[in-house]
C-alpha cells in the first residue's frame, strides 16, 4: 500500500498543498485552494479532498501531515485572541506597557506603537519577590492570587499570564500561582513566563507571556477542531505543526505552547533552503525567498538556518525593528525586504527612483495585469524580456505588455527623462540591490567569504532576479529547485520533530558550578523528551543538542556554542571557553586575550526520528546530452552585459530538462510558477534532483 | 579641488551608490556595537559614525543617540584642521576629545582617519566613529556635575594621531590607560572604534573600485544637491515668521539659581534659522554647551521637521543657519566647563515650543528632558559597579493625539531602559516599584503621556546620581492645554532626611531608598473638550483619577464605567 505525507501551508490568500509519495520518494502534486480566513479549516477540508480524489487515495493512505499557519499571527495583529488577564510582581503591572521606551525611528516624532495585548485594568500586582538569584525575598500567597483571578475571570477574561520578576531564575511563585489559578478556576487557561520564556529581561519574557495566554484558547479550539474533522475525513495519524524555530511538534504539544506557532510558514520556507543546499553538497546557503510583496533572506550555515532568540509581532513598520511586540521564543532568523514583483517604483519628489516597500498586491496587482496599476517590478521584468506574457503562471494570468510599457513610460522613464529600457532597467537594479545589501551585511558580518556561498532562491519573482542578485552578492554558484514557485512547502515536510529549549543563567565561565547547569539540561532534557514521546517518537530515538550562548564579559552579543558533553566533567568550562575563542575569532577575526567569558542562555534542542522524508533521485533517463528537444522558443532578452542590449535568447521548458543537460547564458527557463533568467557568462546544469546548479563562469 | 566629473549620473545608479555608502556605515555600526564592552555603547548606544568626502562634507551617517547625529561634523573638520591635511597618512587614526572643537564633552572620544584611494596623496573620505568613554580621569568617577573648568574633566586630546600609519602607538594608549579609573573598558572600546573604521575603509574603497571615483564623486554631489533641495522644500512649505521662546535650566551645578535659555527661530522663504543669542552667558557649572553640539542638536530638530525620512547628508543642512555668540551659554569658550551636556536636552525643545507659535503641528513639551539617574558601589563579590539608566517620559499631546506613555525622551530617543532584572543582577539594587504616573500627564482635549515612578532600594552601600535637570519648571502645554507634573527624584523617602534633588549625588546605605519620577507630556486643547469616553477609559486604567477627571475634565466616573458631565463641562459647551 502507497504511504504518503501531505504538507499545508495557510497563507494570507492561499492555502498550498504539496503531496508526496513516501515510498517512491517523490512529489507527486501541489496543489492551492483559496484561504477561507474565518474558518480556516474549512480550506483546509476543501483542499484535502481534492488532493485526495484527484490522486485517488484512501483517506488513510495519508500517514504524516504537517500543518503551518499564520493563524497565530494574524489573531494578535488582528486582535482576535481571548481577553487575557495578566498577574505581575507588585509594583510591576505596567512593565507590558513601559517595555523598552525606545522611538524605533530616531526623527518620527509621531510613530506609533502597537497597543498592549493586555489592558492595564486587566493587569494586577501581587505581594510576592524574588532576588536577582532566584532566593525567596517576600513569599507568595496562593490566597492573593485566587481573589486576583476572580476579579478577573469577573472581569470576562478567559486566559491569565503570570510574569514574577526573576522568574527565570526560580519558578516556584509562578507555579504556585498556575495551581492556585487552575484550584479555583480550571477552565481558566493559565501561561507562565518562567515556562514560555524563561530568559533574563522583564519586559519581553513578559511581552511573549502575554501574547501566550493571548492566543492560547484560540489555538486549542483551532487544533482540536482541524484534528477532529480531519478524523472525520478518515485521516488516522497525527498531525503535526510546525513551529517558528524549524522543528514539528503534535498538534496536542503545540496547544501548549501556541506562541511558538508564531512565523511557522517562513520557517518552513528557510528550512527548504538547508535541505536543497544538502542535497546538492553546499552547506553554506543564502536562501532568498521572493514573492509578491516582500523577500526573505536566511543564512544557512553547517547546513542549519541561523536561529534567533527573539522576534517582533504586530510591527507599526514592517521593515523597523523596534515598532513591534517582542516575543522571545526560538525563531529561524529571517530577514524582511520590502521587494517583491509586486513593488511599485516610483520617483520621489526631486527625482531619484525608489521601489517599493509599497506592493501592488493582487488587486489591483502590477500595471500588466490589466486593472489599471501602478508599474512594479513585474512589469520591468516584462519589459526586459524575462517573462512570457502568455506564460505567467503557466497562461493562467495573461500580461498585458502595453499596460507595462504605458505605466513605465508615464511613471517612471518620462519623469527621469530615460528610455524605457533604461528606467525597466532601473527597477529591476534596485530591488536587486537591496536584496544584495541585506544579503552581504550578513554574509559580511559572519567573516564569511560570498564566493563559498551557495544562493538557493524560491518563490515566484526570485528565479528571474537570481544572476544580478548572486554577481551584486559576490556569490558564484546559484540553485533553483524544480517548482521553485512552491518550494517553501516542501520545508514543512523534511522539518524534524524537535523543540528547543532555552534558559538564562548569568555567570562567568570559570565561576560557574556545574551543579546548576546540570540541573537546567535536566530539567529541559525531561520536558523535551516528554513533548517528543507525545508526538510518537520512542525514548531511545530521542537525540538532543546542547550549545550555550556565550561572549567576552562586558559585551553585547552573544555567541552560540555547542556544548557537546551530555554529561560534564572535569574540565568542561576550559574545553567550551576554548570552543567560544575559536569561534570568535573565527566570526571576528581576532583574539581577545585574558578576558573572563560570560554565559547567557543554556540551550538545548530534542530531535526525534530523524528527517521524515527523502527526495530520489529522478528516474532514470537517457543522459541529457541535447537540450535542444527542451527548447520551446526564442526571445529578446535585456541583459546589461557585456554590452547593454537585448539579445535573441532561447527558452527552455523547465519540465522536459532532464539530469545532466547543460545549458549556458543567455537564456530563459520557463516552469509554471517562475522564470529563470540565465545572464551571459552562467552555465547550468540539471543535477540528478532535477535542480538547475548555475555557475558563474571564471571569466566574468 | 572639485572632483566633479560633470555627467549627471542616472537616478537609479546613484540611487544604488547611495545605498552603497549608507550600507557601508551601517556595517561600522554593527562592528562597533558587536565588539564594544561598554553598555553605554551598546545599549544606549551613546556614538555616532559617519562618512565624509574630500571636503569633508557629511555623505553618510549611522545613527547612534539621537543628538550624535552631526555631531562628527563640527569635529571633522576641527581636526583636520589641527592636525594639518597634509601631515594625514594612509593608516592613520587621530582622537580627539578637546570640548570645543570634538561637539560633546570630554569623554566622547572621537577617532577619525582619512580615507586614500589609490595613489592620491590627500584623503578621498573621513571615517568618524565617536562613543562615550567610561572613564577618562575626571574629578569624580561616574559623571561629573560640579566641575568649573574643562581640566576637571579629564585627559584631553586635542587631534592626536593615535595610530601612525597603521601601527597603534603604545606610547598614547598607555598615557590613556594610566588616566582612566577603567582602563580596560577603555581600551576595548578603543579597539572596537578601531574595528568599525577598518570595516568601513575596506567598503569605501569597494565602493570607488567598483563604481569609479568620478561615477562616486558625481553621484555624491548629486546626493546632496537632491539633499538640499528636499530641505528647502520642505522648509517653502513652513510659514514664514519669527518666533521667540524661553524655558530654564535648573542650576548649573554650582549655585542654585535657574539659567535662562532663549531661542528665536526664523523661517524665511526655504531659509531656516536658529539664534540661541538671547540667552545666558556661560556659567561656572559644567552645563555650557560647545558650539559644534549646539548646532549638532539643532540639526536634529531641524530634519525631524523638514527631512525626517532621509538618512542624513550635508545637504539637508545648507539651508539651516545656527547662530550663538562665543562666550554664550551655547557657545562656551575654554576654559568653560561642559560635562553635563543636559543643557541640550531641554533646548532641543525649546526649538518646538518657539515653533509652536507659528506652526501648526507641533506637540507639547514631552517632559523638558531625560530624567535618568547612575548608582555606584560594590557588588557582593567585591567588584565595584557604576550603572546608567535613562528614564522615559510622558510625550507631548499633539493636536490631533494623546502623547506616548513612558518614552525616552526627544534627545535620546533611541536609547533603551535596563532591563530591572539586569540592573538587580549588576548592581545592589531592589525595585520596588516602577509604574506610570496617575496623573503626571498634562491634561487637554488630547493629553499628554504618563510618566513613571521608580522606587529602588539599596541593598548595600553606594550612591546615586540623580540625572536631570529641569526639576523646577514644568513640562509647558500648547492651546489651553494644562502643563505637566515634572521630573524629580526624591531621595530617602518617609524618612527625616527625605528631600528631593535635580542634579545631584546622593549617598545611600544599605536599606535606604530612592524615588526617581519622570515627567508627563504637556497638554493640547482644553481638557473640557476631551471626549469624555476617553476619560472614562483613562480612569479604567487608572492613567488619571477620579477626583482628576471631575477636577480637570469635568467628567465623573462612576465605578462600573457610567459617566456624567459636571456643570462646568455642560456650560462649556455652546
Amino acid at each position: 500500500m502507497a504511504r504518503f505525507a501531505l504538507s499545508f501551508d495557510i497563507g494570507g490568500t492561499f492555502t498550498d498543498f504539496v503531496l508526496f509519495e513516501i515510498g517512491s520518494k517523490h512529489i507527486l502534486a501541489y496543489h492551492k485552494v483559496l484561504t477561507t480566513a474565518r474558518e480556516p479549516a474549512q480550506g483546509v477540508l476543501q483542499g484535502w479532498r481534492e488532493v485526495i480524489q484527484e490522486h485517488n487515495l484512501a483517506p488513510s493512505d495519508i500517514v504524516l501531515a504537517v500543518h503551518s499557519t499564520t493563524l497565530v499571527t494574524n489573531a494578535i495583529i488582528e486582535r482576535r485572541g481571548a481577553p487575557a488577564g495578566l498577574l505581575t510582581t507588585r509594583g510591576c503591572r505596567d512593565v507590558l506597557e513601559i517595555g523598552r521606551e525606545q522611538l524605533y525611528d530616531i526623527y518620527d516624532l509621531f510613530a506609533p506603537y502597537p497597543s498592549p495585548l493586555i489592558p492595564r485594568e486587566h493587569r494586577i500586582d501581587i505581594d510576592e519577590r524574588l532576588a536577582f538569584d532566584g532566593t525567596v525575598i517576600d513569599p507568595l500567597d496562593p490566597a492573593d492570587v485566587v481573589s486576583a483571578a476572580r476579579a478577573l475571570v469577573a472581569a470576562g477574561i478567559e486566559s491569565i499570564a503570570v510574569s514574577f520578576l526573576h522568574a527565570y531564575k526560580n519558578p516556584r511563585h509562578e507555579e504556585l500561582a498556575a495551581e492556585a489559578i487552575k484550584g479555583a478556576f480550571p477552565d481558566i487557561d493559565v501561561s507562565l513566563s518562567s515556562r514560555v520564556a524563561p530568559l533574563i529581561g522583564e519586559y519581553e519574557r513578559t511581552s511573549t507571556v502575554a501574547a501566550d495566554a493571548y492566543v492560547k484558547p484560540k489555538v486549542r479550539h483551532y487544533l482540536q477542531d482541524l484534528v477532529g474533522r480531519l478524523r472525520a475525513l478518515g485521516f488516522a495519524s497525527e498531525l503535526y505543526v510546525m513551529l517558528s524555530s524549524g522543528g514539528t511538534t503534535s498538534a496536542s504539544v503545540a496547544a501548549e505552547y501556541p506562541i511558538r506557532l508564531l512565523e511557522s510558514g517562513p520557517a518552513a520556507g528557510a528550512l527548504a533552503g538547508s535541505f536543497y543546499g544538502h542535497l546538492v553538497g553546499r552547506d553554506e546557503v543564502v536562501a532568498l525567498d521572493m514573492g509578491g510583496t516582500t523577500a526573505k533572506l536566511c543564512l544557512i550555515e553547517n547546513g542549519k538556518p541561523d536561529v534567533a532568540r527573539m522576534l517582533e509581532v504586530d510591527r507599526m513598520h514592517r521593515f523597523k525593528p523596534g515598532s513591534g511586540l517582542p516575543v522571545v521564543v526560538p525563531t529561524i532568523d529571517l530577514i524582511e525586504i520590502g521587494a517583491g514583483g509586486g513593488s511599485i517604483a516610483w520617483i520621489d519628489e526631486l527625482g531619484l527612483l525608489k521601489v517599493g516597500p509599497q506592493s501592488a498586491a493582487s488587486d489591483p496587482g502590477p500595471a500588466c495585469y490589466g486593472r489599471g496599476g501602478e508599474p512594479t517590478v513585474t512589469d520591468a521584468n516584462l519589459i526586459l524580456g524575462y517573462l512570457d506574457p502568455g506564460y505567467f503562471l503557466g497562461g493562467r494570468l495573461p500580461l498585458d505588455r502595453d499596460a507595462a510599457e504605458r505605466a513605465i513610460r508615464s511613471s517612471v522613464a518620462q519623469p527621469l527623462d530615460l528610455d524605457l529600457v533604461t528606467a525597466a532597467w532601473g527597477i529591476h537594479s534596485i530591488v536587486n540591490e537591496s536584496m544584495a545589501a541585506a544579503a552581504r551585511l550578513h554574509i559580511l558580518e559572519r567573516n564569511r567569504d560570498p564566493r563559498d556561498v551557495a544562493l538557493f532562491v524560491s518563490g515566484g519573482a526570485a528565479p528571474a532576479h537570481a544572476a544580478a542578485v548572486a554577481r551584486l552578492i559576490g556569490i558564484q554558484t546559484w540553485i533553483v529547485p524544480l517548482g521553485a514557485g512552491v518550494a517553501s512547502a516542501i520545508g514543512a515536510l523534511v522539518a524534524p520533530l524537535s523543540f528547543s529549549f532555552t534558559r538564562t543563567y548569568l555567570t562567568t565561565l570559570d565561576t560557574v558550578p556545574t551543579e546548576p547547569i546540570e540541573r537546567i539540561y535536566e530539567q529541559m532534557g525531561q520536558e523535551a523528551r516528554r513533548m517528543l514521546m507525545a508526538s510518537g517518537v520512542t525514548a531511545d530515538a530521542v537525540d538532543v543538542r546542547r550549545s550555550v550562548d556565550l561572549r567576552y564579559a562586558g559585551q553585547y552579543n552573544e555567541l552560540d556554542v555547542p556544548l557537546p558533553e551530555k554529561i560534564l566533567t572535569e574540565g568542561w568550562q576550559e574545553r567550551l571557553r576554548a570552543t567560544f575563542v575559536a569561534r570568535y575569532r573565527q566570526r571576528y577575526g581576532r583574539d581577545i586575550g585574558g578576558l573572563a567569558v560570560e554565559a547567557l542562555h543554556w540551550k538545548l534542542v530534542a530531535e526525534g526520528g530523524g528527517a521524515r522524508i527523502s527526495l530520489a533521485e529522478a528516474p532514470p533517463a537517457p543522459p541529457a546530452t541535447d537540450v535542444a528537444a527542451a527548447r520551446k522558443a526564442r526571445r529578446l532578452v535585456y541583459f546589461p552585459q557585456p554590452e547593454p542590449g537585448y539579445v535573441d535568447c532561447p527558452v527552455y521548458d523547465r519540465y522536459r530538462l532532464t539530469p545532466g543537460a547543460r545549458l549556458a547564458g543567455p537564456s530563459i527557463i520557463e516552469e509554471r510558477e517562475a522564470t529563470i533568467v540565465l545572464w551571459p557568462g552562467d552555465d547550468a546544469r540539471v543535477d540528478e534532483y532535477r535542480n538547475l546548479i548555475v555557475t558563474l563562469r571564471e571569466e566574468w | 579641488m572639485s572632483e566633479r566629473a560633470g555627467t549627471p549620473v542616472d537616478g537609479a545608479t546613484v540611487e544604488i551608490i547611495r545605498n552603497y555608502l549608507l550600507s557601508a556605515v551601517e556595517q561600522m555600526r554593527r562592528t562597533l556595537v558587536r565588539t564594544a564592552f561598554n553598555p553605554v555603547i551598546y545599549e544606549v548606544l551613546d556614538f555616532g559614525i559617519s562618512l565624509y568626502d574630500a571636503r569633508m562634507r557629511l555623505i553618510a551617517e549611522a545613527p547612534g543617540i539621537t543628538s550624535f547625529l552631526g555631531a562628527n561634523d563640527f569635529a571633522i573638520v576641527k581636526g583636520v584642521e589641527y592636525v594639518g591635511v597634509e601631515n594625514l597618512e594612509r593608516g592613520d587614526v587621530v582622537m580627539l576629545n578637546y570640548p570645543y572643537w570634538n561637539s560633546a564633552h570630554t569623554y566622547d572620544a572621537l577617532l577619525f582617519a582619512p580615507v586614500f584611494h589609490g595613489p592620491d596623496e590627500r584623503p578621498t573620505a573621513y571615517l568618524c566613529v565617536r562613543a562615550h568613554w567610561m572613564d577618562l580621569g575626571a574629578k569624580d568617577p561616574g559623571y561629573v556635575l560640579d566641575s568649573t573648568d574643562m581640566h576637571q574633566e579629564g585627559l584631553i586630546l586635542p587631534g592626536t594621531k593615535i595610530v601612525k600609519r597603521g601601527r597603534i602607538d603604545r606610547e598614547i594608549l598607555e598615557i590613556i590607560r594610566f588616566n582612566s579609573r577603567l582602563p580596560d573598558i577603555v581600551t576595548g572600546d578603543f579597539h572596537a572604534q578601531l574595528a568599525a573604521i577598518n570595516v568601513g575603509e575596506r567598503r569605501v574603497l569597494e565602493i570607488y573600485e567598483k563604481f569609479g571615483r568620478g561615477v562616486v564623486a558625481q553621484a555624491v554631489e548629486q546626493i546632496l544637491d537632491h539633499g538640499e533641495q528636499l530641505a528647502r522644500q520642505a522648509v517653502r512649505g513652513l510659514p514664514d515668521g519669527s518666533w521667540t521662546a524661553v524655558d530654564w535650566l535648573d542650576d548649573d551645578g554650582i549655585s542654585d539659581e535657574m539659567i535662562r535659555m532663549e531661542v528665536t527661530v526664523t523661517i524665511d522663504g526655504d531659509r531656516f534659522s536658529v539664534d540661541w543669542s538671547g540667552s545666558s552667558a556661560q556659567v561656572a557649572g559644567p552645563v555650557n554647551m560647545p558650539f559644534g553640539a549646539t548646532q549638532s542638536f539643532t540639526k536634529v530638530v531641524f530634519k525631524g521637521l523638514t527631512t525626517p525620512r532621509e538618512p542624513a547628508n550635508a545637504g539637508h543642512y545648507r539651508n539651516l543657519e545656527v547662530a550663538a555668540p562665543p562666550g554664550n551659554l551655547f557657545h562656551a569658550v575654554y576654559p568653560a566647563a561642559t560635562f553635563t551636556l543636559w543643557t541640550e536636552m531641554v533646548a532641543f525643545e525649546l526649538i518646538h515650543k518657539a515653533l509652536a507659535q507659528g506652526l501648526p503641528h507641533i506637540a507639547a513639551s514631552s517632559g523638558g528632558d531625560e530624567p535618568g539617574f547612575m548608582a555606584l558601589g560594590v557588588l557582593p563579590t567585591g567588584d565595584p559597579f557604576v550603572i546608567s539608566n535613562n528614564e522615559g517620559v510622558g510625550w507631548g499631546a499633539a493636536p490631533d493625539h494623546d502623547g506616548a506613555n513612558a518614552l525616552q525622551h526627544l534627545s535620546t530617543s533611541v536609547v533603551r531602559n535596563t532591563p530591572i532584572e539586569v540592573l538587580e543582577h549588576k548592581a545592589t539594587l531592589l525595585h520596588e516599584r516602577m509604574e506610570l504616573r496617575t496623573d503626571s500627564a498634562g491634561a487637554g482635549r488630547y493629553r499628554g503621556g504618563l510618566g513613571i515612578r521608580r522606587d529602588v532600594r539599596f541593598t548595600a552601600d553606594g550612591e546615586v546620581l540623580s540625572m536631570k535637570k529641569k526639576t523646577k519648571t514644568r513640562p509647558w502645554a500648547l492651546a489651553g492645554g494644562h502643563e505637566a507634573e515634572t521630573n524629580g527624584m526624591t531621595v530617602y523617602p518617609g524618612t527625616p532626611k527625605e528631600r528631593r534633588i535635580g542634579m545631584r549625588r546622593a549617598p545611600m546605605k544599605a536599606g535606604e531608598r530612592f524615588s526617581n519620577v519622570s515627567a508627563g507630556g504637556g497638554g493640547y486643547g482644553d481638557p473640557l473638550r476631551r471626549e469624555p469616553e476617553r476619560v472614562v477609559e483613562d480612569v479604567l486604567n487608572g492613567y488619571v483619577s477620579p477626583g482628576a477627571a471631575r477636577a480637570v475634565y469635568g467628567v465623573i466616573v462612576h465605578p462600573d464605567g457610567r459617566w456624567e458631565p459636571t456643570p462646568s463641562r455642560t456650560s462649556g459647551e455652546e
